[in-house]
């Protein structure tokens, strides 16, 4: 049971003693005339009291020594800072200045028509993709990344939604799973090696994410699966993939960057 | 002495007073790594990143955020650099967990046996809750339980406004009172 929306910040703040007094009055007025508030502030807590009781024990004074093992470090902070030399600087005064900037801008133009190949033209990039991939290389990541997450999703939703207290269980072989979850790992891998590019950061992280949590469930051991399942779907749930994948899948139809 | 004039002395190359530095505030960076990292080991080693971080950057301290608020925000940053690291590692820890006590749970001390394994046991099952929180509710939750900053001084050091630290927090310990209701509720019945 939790507190009405609108009494959340209250309830919290009362639940660390930090409600000032006219807050604190119209919060106590509100759980007199509120069974749920109530109900909820007084589980809220006694679970802090609970906690407060078991944290695990604090440093005796004395006990923690960081400074034997750290004075070595700042001595090579130190002497890494001083063996840094200072770059000599040229002085230039603004005439002199503008003539080299000119002679620089010059030099630019002259390599880029050398260099350039005949018959070349330049052609815009996506603008969705802010990177240095070239056009036809950046679609066949697009197009590869959209293969593995059409691949990869069903077996994300098949866990994610499954129970340990039995909904959703039937019909389901650990084994093959297991080897499932191996092979998207690897097939991860090797493309997190190709999602490198500025502006595929999101993209990257999203397919590690992936990884980790394939790398879990490969690795889970027969006997303690569907326990070990629980944990798999603790990471999908603070690493919040599902909505990361919804994100990715809203991208990819052309919607505005979220 | 005062933290703003062992800043500037530290500053200046002095190195007992960046020396007092730490000593003041190694035991709250340390205890802040326990609740983040789970992990002793993990939190020493955070004390020192911090400290060699925070001496690297003693110019850019402005003192407009007190001494403490500046090393806790230093320390979250390295956490959250460290666990984007040690993702992998972590996996690994996590797969252990299925057999393994959270390293962070020590052995406390008790007259009584029985009440020294239910409150070791509980500690556990605290540690295993907080994984089900989101790496935003696990610092608000540190920040605010183990290392008992106000609301108020969380949100600063966070960079976040108090409402949202409050609707984080609020989740946070929704989670894991879901989490620890059976030790709740055996404790309520007389």
């Amino acid at each position: 049971m939790s507190c009405c929306r609108k009494w959340r910040e209250h309830c919290v703040e009362a639940v660390y003693g930090e409600l000032e007094s006219d807050r604190r009055t119209a919060f106590a007025e509100h759980r007199r005339s509120c069974a749920r508030c109530a109900a909820a502030f007084e589980r809220l807590a006694s679970t802090v009291a609970l906690l407060d009781r078991e944290m695990p024990p604090r440093p005796r004074p004395g006990q923690l020594d960081a400074w034997t093992r750290l004075a070595p470090a700042l001595a090579e902070v130190d002497r890494r800072t001083r063996g840094r030399r200072p770059r000599p600087r040229i002085v230039l005064g603004y005439p002199a200045a503008a003539a080299v900037a000119a002679a620089l801008v010059v030099l630019g133009l002259g390599l880029g028509l050398l260099l350039r190949e005949p018959g070349m033209t330049p052609v815009p990039g996506p603008a969705a993709v802010q990177s240095r991939e070239a056009p036809a290389a950046a679609a066949d990541v697009d197009a590869e990344l959209g293969r593995y997450l059409e691949r990869a999703t069903p077996l994300l939703l098949a866990v994610a939604n499954r129970r340990s207290s039995g909904v959703g269980v039937a019909g389901f072989d650990p084994a093959v799973e297991r080897r499932r979850a191996e092979q998207l790992a690897a097939e991860a891998s090797a493309l997190r090696a190709r999602l490198t590019e500025r502006g595929r950061r999101r993209q990257g992280e999203l397919v590690t994410d992936m990884e980790v949590v394939f790398l879990q469930i490969a690795n889970l051991p027969e006997r303690e699966y569907r326990r070990g399942l629980e944990m798999v779907r603790a990471t999908i749930e603070t690493q919040a993939l599902l909505f990361q994948l919804s994100v990715e899948e809203l991208r990819r139809l052309g919607a505005p960057e979220v | 002495m005062d933290e703003h004039d062992l800043v500037e002395r530290s500053r200046h190359g002095d190195r007992q007073a960046f020396r007092e530095i730490v000593e003041r505030h190694q035991d709250e960076v340390f205890y802040l790594g326990l609740g983040l990292l789970r992990n002793r080991h993990d939190a020493e080693d955070l004390v020192q990143e911090v400290f060699i971080r925070a001496y690297r950057s003693l110019e850019r301290f402005r003192g407009q955020a007190s001494l403490g608020t500046w090393l806790y925000r230093i320390a979250v940053n390295a956490c959250r650099d460290y666990q984007r690291r040690e993702r992998f590692q972590t996996l690994q820890e996590s797969l252990g967990l299925l057999s393994e006590p959270e390293r962070w749970i020590e052995e406390r001390p008790d007259a009584d046996p029985e009440r020294s394994a239910a409150s070791t046991e509980l500690r556990r099952h605290v540690a295993r809750a907080m994984r089900r929180l989101s790496p935003a509710e696990r610092s608000v939750f540190v920040l605010r339980q183990f290392n008992q900053l106000s609301i108020r001084e969380t949100a600063e050091v966070l960079g976040r406004a108090e409402g949202t630290v409050k609707n984080l927090l609020y989740r946070a310990l929704q989670k894991l009172q879901k989490e620890l209701a059976v030790y709740r509720d055996a404790e309520e019945v007389p």
